[in-house]
């Protein structure tokens, strides 16, 4: 993935990686700095080598020649001319060698010359060893040739001595004194085998205008300031080859000097005497030896330093690589650490979190931590995911109650159902009484209804038929209705056909229980054969009779409610019934039907749908009323029952 | 359902704000009205003119308080509307109520008596 986001552990690692390339940056720096240091010592110790190579060719070639010419002339010489040759071959050899390992082809100029030098050398010391064995004359002129051959070939070592030291540079700086100082003795070394030849000319020429001195007492003022020099500046370390150089110094300046001085003090003013000439080349002998040991003693001191700081490097670089490899081990366990105890706890957290968030509580709770902040996030956690759990089981609760809900929702509608059903057997079907023919519209406003209605006929050929509404709707209605229902229509089964309406319904309203709502009643009895009905109104609207000949008639103007005061008493009136009449008994359903606004449909829009010019079937006339209620209301449920029951009286048939 | 009430010259004056009394609010009203009964007012007009529609529910409920008036209270009913007034009729119940056409003259009816 190509995006970084920002993340904690991102950050962290960011943080980590920071702060680790920086402490890295420091160790590696340091080890990059001994390590590069050792390759500078390697260098130094490369150029040592050579620079000791050459400078000890020098020493040893001129004490060669020195002794060679001690021993052609006839003196005791400082070494045996052999072991001259020997170590002047050795050092010959490893020049060359360091030559050739110096660089490919870069010294083969001088490598080539270093092998004509050998080869030169080895001539004339064969010609000088069977000199020896010969006479004085074949001696000088071995001597001569060799003489002349070296101050040839002296110049051409230092052409390679010059190469070899403009190649390598600077000096290193820790053996830049003592390199020094071994340049200066050898100088003065040069100074003093030239300056022997010189002199040990002159003598032997008897001129001393011949002399061509070298200033040694010059270089040696420089070996003795460079000395001084040295120990001063290495006065901490008092090495061996300070003390060396130090006396070869004194001896150069308080006895070679001197009898150089007489042997030329005596050539100015004649021959010079033995005596001084015998202490000349003794002390000249003697300088030789000191300056030697000096150059030794200086080669060992800065070999031994380069060793030391090589050694000292070789530390530093165990030293910084230990402490890499400590730093980089301590950074990724940081890191490990980190990433295991912090970040991959909180990526939990975060994980668990987030699917809690999406509602998904299906995780495992985290294993414990031992950081106290992280835990009290794990406890946090485990809290909302407890109280996710809780809601989440309140919701299936509620689910659970909704359903039952729903089922008791159920079950009571069908129980309505049911009752509604029982309610319904209670109502007559329109039907043929004797003398008049019964019809019903009935419509409750809900399943079950406060209006109800019936009849008991008489043997007589009379019949009694009651409409009820009880205030009220529903449930606790619907039972009133039903225990009024039951009520009017046992008292009109046990009552005398002879007893008035007015005392039936009287009756029934002192027996009607006060805990119960009032209703409402019009009982109507008709007599088909006398042509007449009687009506008892009780609470209810009135009794409309329409007559065959056209219009509407209401019959009554009141009456108490049937359960309302205990002493009400009520009124029988009496109306015509006549074949073609019609009796309509009405609930209020259908007059207070109210409008969206509230409007009443009224008696009058009632009245007119009963009364029109042509009087319509009484199924038509229902449908009219039904369809008029609906353009009213405008809703789907009537606010309340409505009950309309017609009796309409026939022609009389006699019975035969 | 709120009733203002207010005493004039002695007599309580009730005023139902409700412009429709039925089931919905019979409960309260007939609540009401015992609750002043109970506290002891003997003579009361419930006042009527803002009323355009009383159900048979909410007369049972003033039925129920009239039998649960003392026989020395006295309950009148002021102020009744065209629709109301045919209600009270009907049920013949203009006869058991003290019906006065408004309440100065209910008042001074209770408050003679």
């Amino acid at each position: 993935m190509a995006l970084i986001y920002n993340t904690l552990r991102n950050n962290l690692l960011a943080l980590f990686a920071w702060l680790g390339m920086i402490a890295l940056g420091v160790l590696v720096w340091n080890l990059g700095t001994a390590v590069s240091e050792h390759f500078r010592i390697q260098a130094e110790l490369g150029r040592g080598a050579e620079t000791d190579a050459l400078i000890q060719l020098s020493y040893d070639l001129r004490r060669e020649d020195m002794a060679l010419f001690q021993a052609l002339s006839g003196e005791p010489p400082l070494i045996s001319p052999q072991d001259g040759a020997r170590s002047t071959d050795a050092a010959l050899d490893r020049t060359a060698a360091l030559l050739v390992g110096h660089d490919q082809g870069g010294h083969a100029a001088s490598a080539s010359l270093l092998s004509d030098l050998r080869a030169g050398l080895d001539a004339r010391r064969a010609a000088a060893s069977a000199a020896l064995r010969a006479d004085e004359g074949a001696r000088q002129a071995a001597l001569h040739d060799w003489r002349r051959y070296l101050d040839a070939a002296y110049p051409d070592l230092e052409g390679i001595s010059h190469d070899l030291i403009a190649e390598s540079g600077e000096p290193a700086a820790r053996i830049a004194q003592l390199t020094t100082l071994r340049y200066y003795a050898l100088f003065a070394f040069r100074a003093l085998i030239a300056n022997r030849f010189a002199i040990e000319d002159a003598v032997r020429a008897g001129q001393a205008d011949a002399i061509h001195l070298v200033m040694l007492s010059d270089s040696s003022a420089q070996l003795r300031g460079a000395a001084n020099l040295a120990e001063d500046q290495f006065l901490s370390d008092r090495a061996p080859a300070f003390g060396s150089i130090a006396s070869a110094t004194d001896f150069l300046v308080a006895d070679y000097l001197p009898a150089e001085m007489r042997v030329l003090e005596d050539m100015l003013t004649g021959t010079p005497r033995d005596a001084s000439l015998a202490a000349w080349r003794r002390s000249s002998h003697d300088a030789v030896t000191h300056l030697t040991n000096a150059e030794a003693a200086l080669a060992a001191e800065a070999g031994s330093r380069l060793r030391l700081a090589e050694k000292q490097d070789h530390a530093a670089i165990m030293l910084w690589g230990t402490a890499v490899a400590l730093a980089l081990a301590l950074l990724l366990s940081a890191v490990r650490f980190t990433l295991h105890r912090i970040v991959s706890p909180l990526e939990q957290v975060h994980s668990r979190m987030l699917r809690l968030a999406n509602d998904d509580l299906t995780f495992e709770p985290v294993p414990p931590t031992r950081l106290a902040e992280i835990q009290v996030m794990y406890d946090a956690l485990a809290v909302f995911r407890e109280n996710a759990l809780r809601r989440e089981k309140m919701q299936a609760e509620l689910a659970r109650l909704n359903d039952r809900v729903v089922a008791a929702n159920h079950s009571m509608t069908a129980e309505l159902e049911a009752a509604a059903r029982v309610q319904a057997a209670q109502l007559p079907p329109s039907c043929d009484l004797p003398g008049a023919q019964f019809h019903a519209f009935y419509r409750p406003s809900r399943m079950i209804a406060g209006d109800t209605y019936d009849y008991v006929s008489l043997p007589d050929g009379r019949t009694r038929l009651f409409q009820i509404d009880v205030s009220g709707h529903g449930a606790a209605a619907a039972l009133v209705s039903v225990m009024s229902h039951i009520a009017v229509k046992t008292a009109l089964q046990q009552a005398a056909p002879s007893e008035s309406l007015a005392d039936i319904i009287s009756r029934i309203n002192r027996e009607w229980s006060e805990e119960l709502p009032y209703f409402t009643m019009l009982l109507v009895e008709i007599d088909p054969r006398a042509g007449t009905a009687r009506v008892v109104q009780a609470g209810h609207p009135p009794l409309l009779r329409l007559p065959l000949v056209g219009g509407v008639e209401t019959v009554g103007d009141g009456g108490m409610p049937v359960g309302a005061l205990p002493w009400a008493e009520y009124e029988e009136l009496t109306c015509a019934f006549h074949p073609g009449d019609r009796l309509i008994l009405t609930t209020d359903g259908v007059t207070e039907a109210a409008d969206a606004d509230g409007n009443m449909f009224g008696d009058d829009r009632y009245l007119g749908l009963l009364a029109r010019p042509v009087r319509p079937d009484v199924k038509s006339l229902f449908a009219s009323v039904d369809s008029a209620l609906w353009d009213w209301c405008g809703t789907e449920a009537f606010d309340d029952d409505v009950t309309i029951l017609i009796l309409e009286a026939k022609e009389p048939t006699y019975a035969h | 359902m709120p009733i203002n009430a207010r005493t004039e010259a002695g007599v309580l004056v009730l005023t139902p704000e409700d412009a429709r009394l039925d089931a919905t609010n019979a409960a309260s009203i007939r609540e009401a009205l015992i609750g002043h009964i109970e506290a002891g007012a003997k003579a009361l007009v419930l006042d009527l003119s803002g009323v355009r529609f009383v159900d048979s529910s909410a007369l049972g409920a003033l039925i129920a308080v009239l039998k649960r008036m003392d026989p020395l209270g006295k309950l009148a009913i002021a102020g009744v509307q065209p629709a109301v007034a045919r209600l009270f009729s009907i049920t013949r119940m203009d006869r058991v109520f003290a019906m006065h056409p408004g309440t100065p003259e209910a008042v001074s009816a209770l408050s003679a008596g």
